[in-house]
């Protein structure tokens, strides 16, 4: 199961997940252009391939104000 | 495993379009902003600058590059006293400011206006962001000048412009786009300090991606009142229209910069008057930060 921490609404979903970047922001509802994504401190592109028990996090671009 | 490789040393990329590791990154958004500052001429050697800051990613991000460029540098924070959101960004940019030893002032509405910008909405029936961003523009010009600024350098970057642009378009505001632009102020004015955007060609996601990987210290921290804003409905769709059209942000900023000298042509005469009631520069015979205050029957603000 792959952990994806949203930083913007502070929740955890957990779910079954094994596949590119894209993929799992496609399946979280997730346009690419308004979200970092990072794992273990480090900034993934759309093409890396996130594994099985992974912790990722979604990080959002877009000001607050 | 897929890997993508950086174009320029085959390291692991963290960044597609452009295909860059870490530190070529870094390095790309660090010549693009110098490159932009020379391109368009946006500082001298003489300038004395006031970049406004609010602790979030771009303000960062601009402050920490300007700081590399040059010491003759100011960061100027506007509190506008909105309940739960500003302290947080007030104390990341405080942090950076000493991290990084850059002067700093804080203001905010209620020391210069008598109140704060949550009982102005109060006593209002506007638009917050119309109301703040009226405010926001008259302080940071006015507080500009006070310190003997020759610029004010602001972080916005290629998507907030893309967003006014279409904006102002949508709502046939057509003589504010010459507001717009790497550097506005069209009149040469001593009341009026023009503004530089050197992040002008930096999109937010890269803005973002380089404030991360430089870990300065953002917390996250939404405005209660965003959710009103029209920009949040404009760049929700631009954004949509550039996951299935790559680029798309960038022709339209690349095609606006061609039309803007024609733009400023056709509409710089009707402008550059000043307030009757505060003397401040205002496209109508009282601005409309004197609009506001009249409404909310605050004592006239000292000019």
């Amino acid at each position: 199961m792959v952990k994806v921490y949203n930083e913007k609404t502070g929740k955890t979903l957990t779910i079954p997940f094994q596949g590119k970047v894209k993929e799992l922001l496609k399946k979280t509802g997730h346009n690419p252009t308004t979200v970092l994504v990072v794992r273990k401190r480090e900034l993934l592109t759309d093409e890396d391939i996130v594994a099985k028990n992974d912790k990722i996090e979604f990080r959002s671009v877009i000001s607050g104000g | 495993m897929v890997k993508i490789k950086c174009v320029q040393c085959k390291r692991k990329a963290i960044f597609i379009k452009p295909t860059l590791c870490k530190k070529h990154f870094c390095l790309y958004i660090e010549k693009k902003v110098y490159n932009t500052i020379k391109k368009y001429k946006l500082i001298t050697k003489k300038d004395r600058l006031v970049v406004g800051v609010s602790g979030g990613k771009d303000s960062l991000t601009i402050l920490y590059l300007l700081h590399k460029y040059t010491k003759n540098i100011v960061a100027l924070c506007i509190n506008e006293g909105i309940y739960g959101y500003r302290e947080a960004t007030i104390k990341d940019m405080k942090s950076f400011c000493i991290k990084y030893d850059i002067p700093f002032i804080i203001t905010s509405y209620k020391e210069e206006f008598g109140m704060a910008l949550d009982e102005m909405l109060q006593k209002l029936n506007e638009k917050p962001c119309t109301v703040c961003g009226s405010f926001r523009r008259y302080l940071l010009n006015k507080k500009s000048r006070e310190f003997g600024a020759t610029k004010l350098v602001t972080g916005h970057n290629m998507d907030d412009e893309a967003q006014a642009i279409l904006m102002n378009l949508f709502k046939h505001q057509t003589e504010i786009l010459m507001r717009l632009g790497p550097l506005t102020g069209i009149l040469k004015d001593t009341q009026f300090i023009p503004r530089i955007k050197p992040l002008y060609f930096i999109t937010e996601k890269e803005t973002a991606a380089y404030s991360f990987l430089m870990d300065f210290n953002i917390t996250y921290n939404v405005c209660p009142n965003a959710v009103h804003a029209y920009r949040g409905v404009v760049g929700t769709f631009l954004n949509d229209v550039e996951e299935k059209y790559t680029g798309s942000k960038k022709c339209l900023i690349n095609q606006f910069i061609k039309q803007l000298p024609k733009i400023k042509a056709k509409t710089m005469k009707k402008f550059m008057r000043y307030c009757v009631h505060c003397h401040e520069p205002s496209m109508q015979n009282i601005c409309k930060t004197c609009k506001y205050l009249a409404k909310i029957r605050v004592p006239q603000h000292d000019v």
